[in-house]
């Protein structure tokens, strides 16, 4: 189980999870154990931010992603959410459980909601790319305020 | 289900903070005014819960279908805890995933979709009550 | 956790669906929040609130609320006081519409001019109480100021309590260091004159009843004194 960061906005309480990278757009690169490969998933605002996850849509295994293109395509009651791959890679894994089940988007973003794993195309290169736990808090932290604003 | 004739009793989480909240409140009414007024009784989740005694007696004595909002699955979770038999529980989002096209909007006011998905809805639980199945989940 | 001074009302509808009041409470609480008062208000979702959603909970505990039932068994009352404490204001959807409620419809397909202006009374009444736990300026002045906190730690620490003696009973005041950081860095000195205003503040986030009231001001008053006099 990961450690948090967390912030709190009105009764919303968004989670960073400690042990993991970010795009700024809010998709987590957890690197795999013993493994060049990364899983990852939705962050915990951006889950919150989208809503309930009606159907959740990874490309294919064997795509080939460029960073920032689309790898994923989540449909929620409040919109379509094009996911950009958080970094040029491979996918070699989709979360399966996702076609039955895609609240666990919601329910779960850091653990059961993951969508896919990536084989990097040149990992220390990516990574250098990605946002700390600390660096996405202060992203996020900003995107929540200019929701609030926008109240 | 068990076949017409045993009173079902209807309850509905209505969450204030999503259309599906409002979709369930109106799938209940559509339900219980509409298509079963004669078996089916409709049951507030915060009396059930804060042991209002008619509400714990219709529970007690009656199958319950709970039609919740989110995947929290609140009114579900809330008539088991409360000791009642949830014979179907019905969540909004997986009703939503097989029509796709009666997307909801609004929460104060449900959009034309959104009150078609309740009926859509409740006339599916309607069809159920007539005994074509034992308890079941949609 | 929530920076105190940047609050909102938490509203907390019953939305008991037997009843017409109680499709007019949930209504009146959303146009409060959507259209009347958007920047000050939260509706807490009362099925997850008993449910035990810890969001919604801690919401209000740390934050005044209002509660909003459509009849007398007073379900979002008696729900909020049972799992976070007592209430700033409870409103009745009965008592305010009297004879005006026997017009109004259970579900949206029936609504009509009758629906729409019960809503209207009982949301103007919610925005008045909400303006009245606003009116000491303890909320937040900038209504765009954000609630966000600092990043922390997810231990799920609550609130600090403080806790008071008063009339010889042991008495827990959710928040109330938070309030005294608040008084003290808005130049509040201890001592004459300042009990009132200590006592007007906490009243918001902690119902005190009449005639409890000269024993929180002596009590409160003390309290205050102690914390401005303690160490860095």
């Amino acid at each position: 189980m990961p450690k948090y960061l967390e912030m709190t906005a009105d009764k919303f309480t968004f989670r960073v999870a400690t042990d993991r990278l970010y795009s700024p757009e809010g998709v987590w690169v957890l690197p795999q154990p013993d493994s060049p490969r990364v899983r990852v998933g939705l962050a915990d605002y951006l889950q919150q931010h989208n809503g309930d996850v009606a159907f959740a849509n990874v490309k294919p295994v064997g795509t080939k992603l460029a960073a920032g293109g689309q790898f994923a395509e989540i449909e929620t009651i409040k919109a379509m959410v094009d996911l950009p791959a958080p970094i040029n890679g491979t996918i070699v894994e989709v979360n399966g459980a996702l076609n039955m089940s895609p609240e666990a988007i919601n329910q779960d973003p850091y653990e059961k909601g993951w969508l896919a794993v990536l084989e990097p195309a040149a990992w220390e290169e990516e990574r250098s790319k990605l946002l700390g736990p600390a660096a996405y808090f202060a992203v996020m932290q900003k995107q929540v305020e200019e929701d609030l604003k926008g109240l | 289900m068990k076949p017409g004739g045993e009173t079902v009793v209807v309850v509905p989480c209505s969450g204030i903070g999503k259309t599906f909240g409002s979709v369930s409140r109106e799938a209940a009414y559509d339900l219980c005014e509409v298509l079963r007024p004669g078996s089916t009784r409709l049951v507030a989740l915060a009396k059930l819960v804060l042991g209002e005694p008619v509400a714990r007696e219709l529970v007690a004595k009656h199958p319950a279908v709970t039609i919740d909002g989110c995947k929290q699955m609140c009114a579900a979770k809330m008539v088991r805890e409360s000791g009642g038999t949830v014979a179907r529980e019905v969540a909004v989002l997986d009703v939503f995933r097989r029509h796709k096209d009666l997307k909801p909007e609004g929460i104060a006011e449900l959009n034309e979709a959104g009150r078609q998905l309740a009926r859509v809805l409740a006339e599916e639980v309607a069809e159920s009550l007539e005994g074509k199945g034992g308890a079941s989940r949609g | 956790m929530a920076d105190l001074m940047e609050r909102k009302v938490g509203i907390v509808s019953c939305s008991g669906e037997e009843l017409a009041e109680g499709t007019v409470a949930r209504l009146a609480a959303l146009k409060v929040l959507n259209e009347l008062r958007p920047r000050d208000t939260v509706t807490i979702c009362l099925p997850l609130f008993l449910a035990g959603e810890v969001g919604e909970r801690r919401f209000a505990q740390e934050h005044p609320t209002i509660t909003v039932d459509g009849c007398s068994k007073l379900c979002a009352k008696r729900g909020t006081e049972q799992y976070s404490g007592r209430v700033s204001a409870s409103l009745v959807v009965s008592d305010i519409l009297g004879d005006r409620a026997k017009g109004c419809h259970r579900s949206a397909r029936d609504a009509d001019q009758a629906d729409e202006q019960a809503v209207w009374i009982v949301a103007e009444r919610i925005a008045t109480e909400v303006d009245a736990l606003t009116a000491s300026g303890a909320l937040a002045e900038s209504s765009t100021a954000p609630s966000a906190g600092k990043a922390c730690c997810a231990c799920g620490s609550p609130s600090p309590e403080g806790k008071l003696e008063v009339g010889g009973k042991a008495v827990t005041v959710n928040g109330l260091p938070l309030i005294f950081e608040y008084l003290e860095r808005n130049g509040l000195q201890p001592g004459n004159g300042s009990a009132d205003r200590v006592l007007e503040t906490v009243r918001i986030y902690h119902a005190i009843e009449p005639e409890e009231e000269a024993g929180y001001r002596q009590a409160l008053a003390d309290a205050y004194q102690r914390f401005c006099q303690r160490q860095p």
